[in-house]
């Protein structure tokens, strides 16, 4: 009877941190990505001549942030395959 | 029909790197990497000054990175254009390569990435201890001259550990986006088109902006794999001449 409170207990953390982990890591990136494509932005409209510039800066400074969110991404395939599926 | 829908079934809920074996992805970029001879063989076989389309394509592909480097190192960035360029190509052909149906992109597997991310970092070592000396070379993980003695051996800590992360990130990056964008064209196959269609070989409407997502990623991808081996060079190279206009991301 305790083990399987465990279980469910287990099972259910497991289910939460699948379902939540992704969408808080992609709520929190796509704020700071909206941010940074925002100042680049801004910065293109106030200097045309050196937007080739800003526009390479931006591309790394997403895909540093992009990169955070795969990280969870990942993790969120090695939990996922250790949900049980239906049958079980 | 079922059997198929258990092994897609099987595939989406497992990843695919566990379906298929890392040797699969090894003949894969194999097949990239024979591409790229091709391409280049084809593009300089019969150069001339009037250029044809292409040779016209890999003069704007080298211009480009001719630009990059320079902007980026300085004027003796002129040296990693080779590997930045044929990185980016290489990248780049991998990632399309899953775009074609039957396909899967060899930079889907953390087997493709890493060899590529280990191949650039100890590039980015040989030629920092190459520009700064063995002595040198230590003495730019501790920051010496630039931060308080005593804060030297904390430095050179947080510079190794920092060191070591750079390539776990650069592959991580680049294999969870052509693994990411694999795996949800397969869970909107099994979840949308398999109920609705009975098939799973019809789905091409359901799956396409997925797709077209794909191939900015891939363009994106590629690039991002190419800049950040010019930045880590420009990085490990800086103390070697000491006048303005370095890269400073970091």
């Amino acid at each position: 009877m305790n083990f399987e409170v465990g279980t469910g207990l287990y099972l259910m953390g497991l289910a939460l941190a699948v379902g939540l982990g992704l969408p808080i890591a992609v709520i929190g990136a796509a704020l700071g990505q909206g941010r940074a494509a925002a100042g680049a932005m801004e910065g293109m409209a106030r200097q045309p001549e050196i937007a080739g510039r800003i526009q390479t800066g931006m591309i790394l400074a997403l895909a540093f942030i992009e990169s955070l969110v795969l990280f969870s991404f990942v993790i969120f395939f090695l939990l996922q395959g250790r949900l049980p599926t239906v049958g079980q | 029909m079922d059997e198929r829908l258990n092994t897609l079934w099987t595939l989406t809920q497992t990843g695919i790197a566990a379906e298929i074996a890392p040797p699969v992805f090894s003949v894969l970029s194999g097949i990239a990497a024979l591409a790229l001879v091709v391409f280049a063989l084809a593009a300089t076989s019969n150069m001339q000054k009037r250029p044809g389309r292409l040779q016209n394509l890999a003069e704007i592909i080298y211009e480009f990175f001719d630009n990059l480097a320079v902007s980026l190192v300085g004027e003796r960035g002129r040296k990693y254009v080779p590997l930045a360029g044929t990185i980016f190509l290489f990248v780049l052909f991998s990632n399309l390569m899953g775009l074609i149906p039957p396909g899967v992109a060899p930079t889907a597997s953390l087997n493709t990435t890493i060899a590529l991310a280990l191949i650039v970092i100890t590039y980015v070592q040989y030629e920092s201890i190459r520009a700064n000396g063995v002595v040198g070379y230590f003495k730019h993980f501790a920051r010496w001259g630039e931060v308080p003695v005593f804060v030297s051996p904390l430095m050179f800590i947080i510079e190794v550990v920092s060191e070591l992360a750079k390539p776990v990130s650069l592959s991580v990056r680049l294999y969870a986006n052509m693994f990411g964008k694999e795996q949800v064209t397969l869970a909107l196959i099994t979840a949308l088109a398999v109920p609705l269609f009975k098939s799973a070989y019809i789905p091409l409407p359901i799956q396409f902006p997925v797709m077209m997502l794909g191939l900015l990623v891939a363009f994106v991808q590629a690039f991002v794999f190419a800049l950040l081996t010019l930045i880590y060079l420009a990085l490990a190279t800086e103390h070697a001449d000491h006048h303005g206009e370095h890269a400073h991301a970091h």
